[in-house]
Formats: C-alpha cells, sequence, structure tokens
C-alpha cells in the first residue's frame, strides 16, 4: 500500500484546485467541502503514520539519479505531516468565520487546502530533489494568501516573501548540487551518507557549501540574515494564514535544515568546526534580536511575527548543538511553537477580526470583553515564555541541558543564557499585553463594557490549541521518547 | 495509602478553585463557604499527615507522567510543618476574607486565584526535587499576580508589574541555576543533592548554580537587594493577600535558601559568609525602611523583609563554619531558631495583616496619620493587635522571644567560640549588635503603629473612629482573628511542649544530627538579649520617632510625617530606569542597526539585480513618464472603450467627463464639454499619491491601453502575480541553469 503515501500529497491539491470550478458560492456548501478535505487529509496522515512502518517509500517518477520524486516515511516525515495536517484543521476551521470579512473566500480556500498537499510533500520528501520540488511549491502557493488583503502594505509584502524565499532557496539550490556531487545518494539516510575521501581534500569548501545551505534553507525558518521578510509577511496575512504560516510554513524550513544537517551531511562533519560556532551564533543572534524587536513593536501581528522570528531560532539553535538533548529539546520546541504560536495569532485575529483593534496600545481591558480568548492567548503567552509545566517549559529544559551537555566551549554558557534573556523579553512583550487586558484598572467602565467573544469557529480550534499547547507539557514523555528515538538514529 | 493524601493536598485546593469559580457565578455566599471548606478541609489533612509524619516518617508520593521527568512530593518534619502553617494562614485569611471583600469587584477571580495559589504553595513545600519545587514556584508566582493586582488601583497595577518583573526575571536566572545544578550533579531529588554536591571535586559550578538559583529564591523572599516588591506589593495588596504573601509566599523563597544553604552547599564558609552579610543587610534595612514608613501596612511589609533577614541570619548561622564538635550546639540554636523563626513571622504576620485589613476595612486608609485612634475605644481588636506586637518584637512568654533568643544565642555563642581567633569573633560581635540594634527598631517601629492606631486619639476625627465601635468586624473574622493571635502567646508560654519539639522535628531537613542541649530561656543570659532590645526600641521610640519623625501642623497638632527622602527609591532610580529604558534601548539600536545594515546590503543586491531583470522585462513607465505619455496618447478625440472612460473618471474625479457625447458612427467620442486639462492628472494622481501602488495598478491597467492596446490585458492579480513571478522566475532560472551546468561539467 505504499502507492497510499501519494493520496494526502495530491489529494489536497487536487480538491484545493477544484473549488473554483465547482463554483462553491454557498458558504454552507464550501465549508462542508473544505473542512471535509482537511479532515480526511488529517486523518489519512494519521493512519499512514501508525500503520506504516519506517522507510515505506514510493517513487513517483525515476529519469535518472537527478529527476527523482520519492516519498519515503521516517520519524520527521510523521512528526511533521501530523503537526501540519492538524494544525491545517484548527486553521481551516478559524478560516470560516475570519475570512467573511476579508472577502475572496474562494480564492482564499483554493490556495489554504492545496498548500497543506504540498507541505505533506515536504515532510514525505525522500530525497532533496523531492524536497526543493515541494519547497518551492509551497513559496508559490503560500504567496496568495501572504497577498490576499491585496492592500498595499501586503502586495509589497507578498513581494519580499517571495523575493526572499526564491533568493534562499537558490542558495540551497547551490548547497545542493555541492551534495549531490559529494554524497552517496541525495536520499535522507539517517547519519548522513557523505563520503569521507571525496571531501577531504576540499574541506573548506564543503564547510562553505554546507553554510550555505543552512543559511538558505534558515530563510524560510526566518534564521539572521535572511529573516526580513517574515516580519513583514507573517502580519499582513488574514489571521488564520499567519497563524499556519508562523506555525507550521516556518517548520518546513527547520525541516528541510533538519534533513541536509542530519540526514545528508552528518553532523560528526560539522561537530566543533567553525561551522558549527557560526550557525550558533547566527541562531542565537536571531534569537535575541527577535525578541527585542517584538518587544519594541506596537502592532499586535507584527510583534507576534518577530516573537516567531525569535522561537523558530530557538530550534535550529538546539539543532546546531549536534546534540541528542539539544536535538530532542528542538524537536520538541518544534511542536510546541507550532501550537503556541498558532494559539496567538489566532487570538491575535479574533480581537481584530471583532475590535478591529491592531495595536497592543488598544487592548486594555480586552479581556473583559473577549474572556475565552484572552485566556487562550494568557496560557499560550505563559507556555511560550517556558513557565513549568508548559510545553515551553519542556523544550527549554532539553534545549539548555543539551546546550550544557555538548562539546562547543563558550557557548555552552551563552546559549542557555541568551534563551533566558529572550524568554524574560517574551514575558516582557507578551504578559504585558495579558495584564492590560485582563486589569484594565478600577476606572475602567464596566457598565459600557460589551461581551464581544468570538463564536465557536474561533474559540473551539483556539481552546484546543491551548489544551495541547498546555498539555504536551505535562503529558511531555510519549513525545520525548519518540524523539529521543529519531535523535538515536541519526546521532 | 497515607502518601496519596500528598497530592490530594496538593490538587484539592486547585480542584476548589474551579468549583468555587463556578459556584460563586451562581451564589456568592455558597462560593465563600465552600471556600472555608476547602481550606480547612486541607488544613485537617495537613494536620493529619503531621500526625503520619511523626509516627511513620517520611512520606514519598511520586506522579511518574508529568513532565519529563515526574514530579516528587515527600513530606518530612520541617516540610509538613510548613504545610500546617501554610493551610492554618489560608484558613485563616479565607475566612477573614468574606467580610473583607464583600464590597470588591471581581470577588471570583481572587477566590479561584487565592484557591489556586494554596494548591502551588503547598506543592512547593511538599517538593522532593528541585523540578516539582521551581514547577509550582513559577505556577504560584502567576496565581498570586492575581492576588497582588485585585485592586487594580494605579498603584497596585505598578506594585504588580515590579512583582511579575521580578518573579519572572528570578525565575529565568533561578532555571538557569538549575540546568547548572542538573548538569553538574546528574539529578535534582533534594534529599541527594547534598550527598552528590558534597563529593565534588570542584565546587565551582556548584557556586554559580546557587548564585543564580538566589536570586529567585532571594527576590521571592524579600531578600537584599531584590526586596524591592515587598514594600510596594504589600500594602496595595487586599488585606488577606498581604498576610499570605508576607506570611507564606517569602517563606517559599526562604525553603529555596535552605535548600541551596544547607543542601548544595552544607558548611561551606564562603557562601555562608555571603549570605549572612546580605542577611544582616536586609534585616537592618528592612527595620530602618520600617521605622521611616507613615503607612500602617507598608511598615509591616518592610517589617517583613527585616524578619526574613533574621531568618536568613539564623539560616546562615545554621552551617557557617560547621565541622568543630564544640561548636555543635549553635549550630543547633541556629537551626531552631530558624525554623521557628520562620513559623512565628508567618504566624504573627497573619494576625498582623489581618487586623491591619480591618482597619482599611473600615477606613479605607492606611495612611497613619488618617487612621489615627481607630482602635482607640476597640478593645478586642487593640488586644489582638498588641498580642502581634509583642510577639514580633521579642516580648518574653511571647513566641517571638524563642526564636530570636535562639538566633541569637547562636552569635553570642559563636563569639567565645572564637575568642581565640580576632578576627572572627570581631565579625560575629559586630552581627550580634546589628542583631540587637535592629531588635530595637523593630521595637520601636512596632510601638510606633501601635500607639498610633490604638493608644492615641486622633486630633481631628475621633468621633468618625468611634462611630464604627462594636461594628467594626464580624463575628466570623472577631474569632479568627482572636483564635490566630492567642496561637502567639500560647506558643511561646508553652515552649517546651510545643516550639522545642517542633523544632527538632524539622531537623532532619537541615541536616542536623543529635540532640541539642536544653536552652534556660529564662534566666539572666537570654533575657538579656531581649531587655537590651526592648531599652534600645524604647529610646528610638521616644528620641527619634516622637522627636524627629512627628512634627506639628499648622493647628498645632502633633502628626506623622514622612521623612524618608523621596529619591532615595532603589526601583525608581536603578531598576526602573535600567530595565525599562537603558537595556531595551541598548539591544534594541543593536539589533535595529545590524539588521538595517543587512537590509542595506540587500536592498543593494535588490537595485542590482532589479537592473538586471529590467533587461528582460518590459519597463514599467514612473509617474512622470506616464503622465507625458499620457498626453502624448491621450487627446480627447481618440479615447476609446471602456477602460479609458473608467480610467479617468477615477483620474478626474470629477463629473466633466461624464458628459460625454458620441459620433454617428459609434466609434469616436468627442466630449461635448471640453476635458478639463491634462495637467490635472498629475494633480490627481499627486493628490492620492501616497497610494502608490495605486497608482501603479492604474499604469497597469491603462498602459497597455496607451501604449499597446491589443496585448496586454491583464489586472489585478494576475498581471501583479505576472510581474513578480517574472523576477522570481529569473532567479529560478537561473539557479536552474548554473545546476544543470554544474551537472553536465561534472558528468563529462
Amino acid at each position: 500500500m505504499n502507492i497510499a503515501l501519494l493520496f494526502p500529497v495530491i489529494f489536497p491539491l487536487i480538491m484545493g484546485v477544484l473549488v473554483q470550478p465547482l463554483k462553491l458560492h454557498d458558504r454552507k456548501k464550501r465549508e462542508l467541502y473544505v473542512s471535509a478535505v482537511v479532515i480526511i487529509n488529517f486523518l489519512v496522515v494519521l493512519i499512514i503514520a501508525l500503520t506504516q512502518p519506517d522507510g515505506t517509500s514510493l517513487t513517483v517518477l525515476r529519469l535518472n539519479r537527478v529527476v527523482d520524486i520519492s516519498l519515503k516515511i521516517d520519524g520527521m516525515s510523521r512528526l511533521v505531516s501530523i503537526i501540519a495536517s492538524l494544525l491545517w484543521c484548527t486553521a481551516t476551521f478559524y478560516s470560516f468565520e475570519y475570512v467573511k470579512h476579508e472577502g475572496m473566500e474562494e480564492r482564499y480556500f483554493t490556495f489554504f487546502v492545496a498548500t497543506i498537499g504540498v507541505l505533506v510533500g515536504i515532510s514525505y520528501s525522500a530525497n532533496l530533489q523531492t524536497l526543493y520540488l515541494f519547497y518551492e511549491m509551497m513559496t508559490l502557493i503560500t504567496f496568495p494568501l501572504v497577498m490576499h488583503s491585496m492592500a498595499d502594505q501586503s502586495i509589497k509584502a507578498g513581494k519580499k516573501y517571495l523575493i526572499y524565499s526564491f533568493v534562499g532557496a537558490t542558495i540551497a539550490l547551490a548547497g545542493f548540487f555541492f551534495l549531490y556531487e559529494n554524497c552517496e545518494t541525495t536520499n535522507f539516510v539517517a547519519g548522513g551518507t557523505l563520503i569521507r575521501d571525496k571531501v577531504a581534500g576540499k574541506m573548506l569548501l564543503f564547510q562553505i557549501m554546507v553554510l550555505l545551505t543552512i543559511i538558505g534553507f534558515g530563510c524560510k525558518a526566518g534564521m539572521f540574515p535572511l529573516h526580513a521578510w517574515l516580519p513583514n509577511a507573517h502580519p499582513v496575512a488574514p489571521a488564520p494564514a499567519s497563524a499556519v504560516l508562523s506555525g507550521v510554513i516556518t517548520k518546513m524550513g527547520v525541516l528541510a535544515i533538519i534533513r541536509v544537517m542530519y540526514y545528508m551531511v552528518g553532523v560528526e562533519f560539522l561537530k566543533g568546526t567553525w561551522v558549527q560556532y557560526v550557525l550558533l551564533g547566527l541562531t542565537l543572534y536571531t534569537v535575541f534580536m527577535g525578541s527585542m524587536l517584538a518587544f519594541k513593536e506596537k502592532l499586535f501581528k507584527k510583534r507576534l511575527a518577530y516573537s516567531s522570528v525569535s522561537q523558530v531560532s530557538y530550534v535550529l539553535f538546539g539543532l546546531m548543538t549536534m546534540n541528542t538533548l539539544g536535538f530532542v529539546g528542538a524537536l520538541l520546541h518544534m511542536v510546541a511553537h507550532a501550537l503556541i504560536k498558532n494559539v496567538l495569532f489566532l487570538s491575535a485575529g479574533s480581537v481584530i477580526y471583532k475590535t478591529h483593534k491592531t495595536f497592543v496600545t488598544q487592548l486594555k481591558g480586552i479581556g473583559k470583553e473577549m474572556p475565552i480568548t484572552m485566556w487562550c492567548f494568557t496560557l499560550a503567552s505563559i507556555a511560550l515564555v517556558g513557565i513549568p509545566p508548559t510545553s515551553g517549559f519542556e523544550s527549554k529544559w532539553y534545549l539548555a541541558i543539551g546546550a550544557l551537555n555538548s562539546e562547543i566551549g563558550a557557548f555552552r554558557y551563552i546559549g542557555p543564557a541568551v534563551l533566558l534573556t529572550s524568554a524574560f523579553l517574551t514575558a516582557g512583550y507578551l504578559l504585558t499585553i495579558m495584564a492590560k487586558a485582563f486589569f484594565p484598572g478600577d476606572d475602567y467602565p464596566y457598565d459600557k463594557m460589551v461581551k464581544t467573544e468570538a463564536n465557536a469557529y474561533m474559540t473551539v480550534p483556539m481552546i484546543v490549541l491551548t489544551v495541547l499547547a498546555v498539555g504536551v507539557g505535562i503529558f511531555a514523555q510519549p513525545l520525548i521518547q519518540a524523539f529521543s528515538s529519531i535523535a538515536a538514529t541519526i546521532m | 495509602m497515607n502518601q496519596m493524601l500528598l497530592p490530594v493536598l496538593v490538587f484539592w485546593p486547585m480542584v476548589g478553585a474551579f468549583i468555587s469559580y463556578f459556584i460563586g457565578r451562581k451564589n456568592k455566599k455558597a462560593r465563600n463557604l465552600f471556600a472555608d471548606a476547602v481550606t480547612i478541609v486541607e488544613l485537617l489533612i495537613a494536620i493529619y499527615m503531621v500526625m503520619v509524619v511523626s509516627g511513620q516518617g517520611t512520606q514519598y508520593f511520586s506522579v511518574p507522567f508529568w513532565g519529563h521527568d515526574g514530579l516528587l512530593f515527600q513530606m518530612d518534619g520541617f516540610r509538613s510543618i510548613y504545610a500546617v502553617i501554610t493551610t492554618l494562614m489560608w484558613a485563616g485569611t479565607t475566612v477573614f476574607s468574606a467580610e473583607y471583600f464583600a464590597h470588591y469587584r471581581n470577588r471570583n477571580r481572587y477566590y479561584l486565584f487565592m484557591l489556586m495559589t494554596e494548591g502551588a504553595t503547598v506543592a512547593v513545600f511538599l517538593s522532593g526535587d528541585i523540578m516539582t519545587l521551581f514547577t509550582f514556584f513559577e505556577v504560584m508566582a502567576f496565581t498570586s499576580y492575581v492576588m497582588v493586582i485585585h485592586d487594580e488601583k494605579p498603584g497596585a497595577r505598578r506594585a504588580s508589574d515590579t512583582y511579575t518583573f521580578l518573579n519572572v526575571f528570578g525565575g529565568l536566572v533561578t532555571l538557569m541555576g538549575i540546568f547548572l545544578l542538573y548538569r553538574t550533579i546528574g539529578t535534582l531529588r533534594i534529599d541527594k543533592i547534598k550527598e552528590l554536591c558534597a563529593a565534588l571535586p570542584d565546587k565551582k559550578p556548584i557556586y554559580w548554580a546557587a548564585g543564580l538559583m538566589i536570586v529567585g529564591f532571594g527576590g521571592k523572599s524579600g531578600m537584599f537587594p531584590l526586596h524591592v516588591w515587598l514594600p510596594k506589593a504589600h500594602p496595595v495588596a487586599p488585606a488577606p493577600a498581604s498576610a499570605l504573601l508576607s506570611g507564606v509566599l517569602t517563606k517559599t523563597g526562604v525553603y529555596g535558601i535552605i535548600i541551596i544553604s544547607a543542601h548544595m552547599l552544607f558548611g561551606d564558609w564562603v557562601w555562608d559568609c555571603v549570605l549572612l552579610g546580605i542577611a544582616v543587610i536586609t534585616m537592618f534595612g528592612g527595620a530602618f525602611l520600617a521605622l521611616f514608613s507613615v503607612d500602617l501596612k507598608r511598615t509591616l511589609a518592610c517589617s517583613s523583609m527585616s524578619q526574613i533577614g533574621f531568618i536568613l541570619t539564623a539560616i546562615a548561622m545554621q552551617c557557617i563554619l560547621m565541622g568543630r564538635e564544640d561548636t555543635m550546639q549553635y549550630h543547633f540554636y541556629a537551626q531552631q531558631g530558624a525554623v521557628l523563626h520562620m513559623m512565628n513571622h508567618s504566624l504573627i504576620k497573619l494576625v498582623l495583616f489581618m487586623a491591619a485589613g480591618v482597619v482599611y476595612m473600615n477606613l479605607h486608609q492606611l495612611d497613619l496619620n488618617e487612621v489615627r485612634g481607630f482602635g482607640y475605644r476597640k478593645p478586642l481588636l487593640k488586644f489582638i493587635f498588641g498580642m502581634g506586637v509583642l510577639a514580633i518584637i521579642g516580648m518574653p512568654l511571647w513566641s517571638g522571644y524563642v526564636s530570636k533568643t535562639l538566633i541569637h544565642e547562636s552569635i553570642v555563642e559563636r563569639i567565645w567560640t572564637y575568642h581565640d581567633y580576632e578576627f572572627a569573633a570581631h565579625v560575629f560581635r559586630v552581627v550580634e549588635s546589628i542583631f540587637t540594634l535592629t531588635g530595637g527598631l523593630t521595637t520601636a517601629y512596632m510601638t510606633k503603629i501601635y500607639i498610633c492606631v490604638f493608644w492615641e486619639k486622633n486630633p481631628y476625627k475621633q468621633d468618625k473612629m468611634d462611630s464604627s465601635n462594636k461594628k467594626y468586624m464580624n463575628k466570623a473574622s472577631a474569632i479568627t482573628l482572636t483564635l490566630c493571635s492567642l496561637i502567639l502567646p500560647v506558643l511561646g508560654m508553652t515552649l517546651t511542649k510545643t516550639m522545642i519539639p517542633i523544632s527538632q522535628f524539622a531537623k532532619d531537613f537541615f541536616y542536623m544530627t543529635g540532640h541539642p542541649h536544653d536552652v534556660h530561656f529564662f534566666q539572666w543570659a537570654c533575657l538579656r538579649g531581649a531587655a537590651a532590645s526592648l531599652l534600645i526600641g524604647a529610646i528610638i521610640y521616644i528620641f527619634i520617632v516622637r522627636g524627629c519623625l512627628m512634627s506639628r501642623d499648622e493647628n498645632g497638632k502633633k502628626v506623622y510625617i514622612n521623612a524618608w527622602p523621596k529619591f532615595v527609591d532603589i526601583e525608581d532610580r536603578i531598576y526602573r530606569p535600567i530595565m525599562v529604558k537603558v537595556l531595551p534601548f541598548i539591544g534594541a539600536f543593536v539589533t535595529r542597526v545590524i539588521g538595517s545594515i543587512v537590509e542595506f546590503v540587500g536592498k543593494i543586491g535588490y537595485k542590482v539585480f532589479w537592473k538586471f531583470a529590467n533587461w528582460y522585462t518590459p519597463r514599467k513607465p514612473n509617474v512622470h513618464e506616464f503622465i507625458a505619455k499620457s498626453k502624448e496618447w491621450y487627446p480627447a478625440h481618440k479615447i476609446d472603450g471602456q477602460k479609458n472612460f473608467a480610467f479617468l473618471k477615477k483620474v478626474y474625479d470629477t463629473s466633466a467627463i461624464e458628459v460625454w457625447d458620441k459620433d454617428e458612427d459609434n466609434r469616436t467620442v468627442t466630449p461635448i464639454e471640453r476635458v478639463p486639462v491634462l495637467d490635472d492628472i498629475e494633480d490627481a494622481l499627486r493628490e492620492r499619491g501616497k497610494e502608490k501602488s495605486w497608482i501603479n495598478r492604474i499604469i497597469d491597467k491603462n498602459i497597455g491601453n496607451f501604449v499597446d492596446a491589443e496585448s496586454s490585458q491583464a489586472s489585478g492579480l494576475k498581471s501583479l502575480l505576472r510581474q513578480t513571478m517574472s523576477y522570481a522566475l529569473i532567479i529560478f532560472a537561473a539557479g536552474l541553469l548554473i545546476a544543470i551546468a554544474y551537472v553536465m561539467l561534472k558528468s563529462l
């Protein structure tokens, strides 16, 4: 039943495109159709992840060594595909309500539904060519989501997004040729397949190429220096789209980096080299920079976007420690951040949707008006700061212990210190919103207050994700075991 | 079976919190009673557990599935004592809350978070590993935040900002310490820490860990220089919350410091000397601040800081210079003093803050000049507050005397031990004299507020003060307060039956073995210290408080003045400017500069690329070129088609162009009125100049009509996609070309 792997990739793509010719003008019908597609897709992904053993593969098209499109299942693809399709379900339900006021719903859902197929494609990719193919498709297919509103700002941001993404991907492509030449195969094999003899003479070139590849893929993950598109592109998209852009799409960059570092090159080639130190420095700087700018930012969604810049680099930092515990921490933070950032963007979205308040300074007393939304926001903020027992704490624990246990010189201590500084700033830019929202002061006009809580389409996805974001921290052990077993195969 | 009660102790109030919230939405009275029931049941369970622990020894309970390493609850002597005190304080304040909060808003919220905090606080004291401790320490920090900010007045909001700031900051710094500790010894089980730390050849990481961890715990306990939140938050919080903050929450910090001092660095003299120094500053500084305060609750808050200093002194003395057999007794004194003073301070502050709450409940004032004379004709309140005052100033026969004497003895005896070592003896002599002086200050500031509120008449409105006689608190509150206040003398008078066994019960946690000698509390040697403190206190009160801290107002009446210089405020002068202004500015400045450098490089690259790309794509004219072109291509008679018409309408935004006529062959259009001059296009565009992309879109739409009417009918998203994609595709194609070239070259 290997052919089943193709289903979650192709099905949403076709169904997404079909939204246009089917002319689903009726809202009820369209909602039924779209929700059926994403739920079926989620269930199929779940069934595949649970039933198919590691290494189940499917060659879709193979002409020669280069043109080789094939899919494969392993630990990483299970993880990423489940996160993506789960978050797609919640974001879809949220979109039903939210996109009403954005208009052009058919166009929105066309691209929104199709994207999940591409994302599953990325996570199922068995080799770098396939991954690259889907990676570029992802950029193109999410581009209309970014500039959905067609306001000047979003058009500008959309262009920036496209250009940065392509520049990043092209840089990564350059690295691909090098890897193609020097690896036994372009397939992803746990632990990497780099041929030692081939790179022996040109170690410096090899290191530069790997660095470039990682920086190139790091563009999607918002890593410095190719991060600048993210704070522009994420806030202008409709809230559910920003949620998945920040929560899921950035993770595809992370996945690509994991594939290159751990499944093609192999970390023993990078451990202790200057490449590792440069990457550690870049990720830590990004962690700090993102939080710092978020702290200074007054626009609600832009603040969250800067926060994503910072938080995704937590994940990257965990990868760059090249340590089992750090790797586990990175994957944990990947899950935690995906859930949390979705909640944050969705709750910001419902505030904007209901009250049209876009600046954090306007949010005084919003917790009284929209208690469920702001409760979700608060719990998610606490999780993002990394207060136990939430998911953000568990991931931070592993990241820090991983850093302390690895052989990375002074970064061993600088790393956790920067992570905690950033967590402190995170508290500064998120908890202040909470304080203002719930404690507006004794002069708050309670008698004039209107309850403007969003409806179930918006609140239920937020509640589900918030429960997960906190629950994953309390019941972390199954995840930790699963991630440790992934880590064990590659290190 | 009994250990099953440990998680019940922790989670029962948390479950009760939510139940009480939902009851509270229907019925306030029932909610209050339910909350009372929750806390009293909790108290009974805690008392039962003390009996279990004393009978069967330490109890453990672990929750293995929680987090990455599970939770571990442990109950030994010290922990069980503190569980009882915590639950007792909660029961007392909860009963009192019903009356205190009668006219407050958002009471349901308060009850919800108050009960949650109880569970978390008990969990901190029951923690068997540092992960559990830290988890609930943080939960407690966040839930107690809601208690502090409950009033939502500007002062409360500011103070709770500081409180949360210190909590989060301290929490994260502590976490860093925990990381280091875990990396160094590989476990966080509290009962294994001492052994493993002692076995380490290199103590350096442990010093680091300890130094980092004390930031969080010290901040919570009100240790200098992290005490800033304490004098601000306690006065603005509701009185029951202040009692809990001061009585219990600060002790969670002390609990953490005990773990550092008596477990991680047991008997390490460097650490103990540093801790002793900080403790002495805290002790004296708090008392000094309290003396100047003219706010009833602020005085009590500063007093809390000072008393925490006493406790920390005892903790430092407990294992300082450990190792000589002949000094073992003094370590015992210090350990007993630490435990008993923690307990006493909790109970005393419970009484004092609730009594202050009664004052506030009636007057909604805390300024000493405003509340002066409130208790003049209220004997019950006078008695209750008096019990607290006598206990805290260390009057013999009250509980405070016992613990203070023990701490004092531990210092005095040390001076004798080191008579052969001048320097150490001097150090301890200094510590001893500061200790006695601080005792004097304690007496002075407590006398100040006691005389002010209960013994003096208010010079202006004594009638108003007396109007509330006999109805200033209800029966439930009166009984609770009286019972709480009676504990203090009862403990002090039955010390050999109660206090000493309690302190013995707790000794395992401090790693004290053997049996201490009895202290003869009522012999002159011990009484002397208390007498000195009381005497100094009387002198300070008469000369400084009456003399310098009071002055005559315009009517010639003596009033209390706030002599503390306003600008001496470590929070406003140092912490806030640095944390809110300086550091964020530097951080943001650096990141923005680096960011803009990168962006600049990117922009140059983009410009270069743009020039390159323009060879392949039709160049889009800018606005001026467009206007020039439109003048050239746009004589009125050539206008054709709906698009141009709509465009003109948009550009001119006048009715002038509405008046058009078609000629007979229905193709060429001539205006009846002349089209306004074409220069207006420029104006119209300039008016809309801000929306640059609007102009671009108009240009996109119309450029085809002007320049090349047949081709390029694209519009909207399509044209935009085409525009942008063309560049993107060029990059892509270039990459692909390089790729193919590379592969081909290699395969040759």
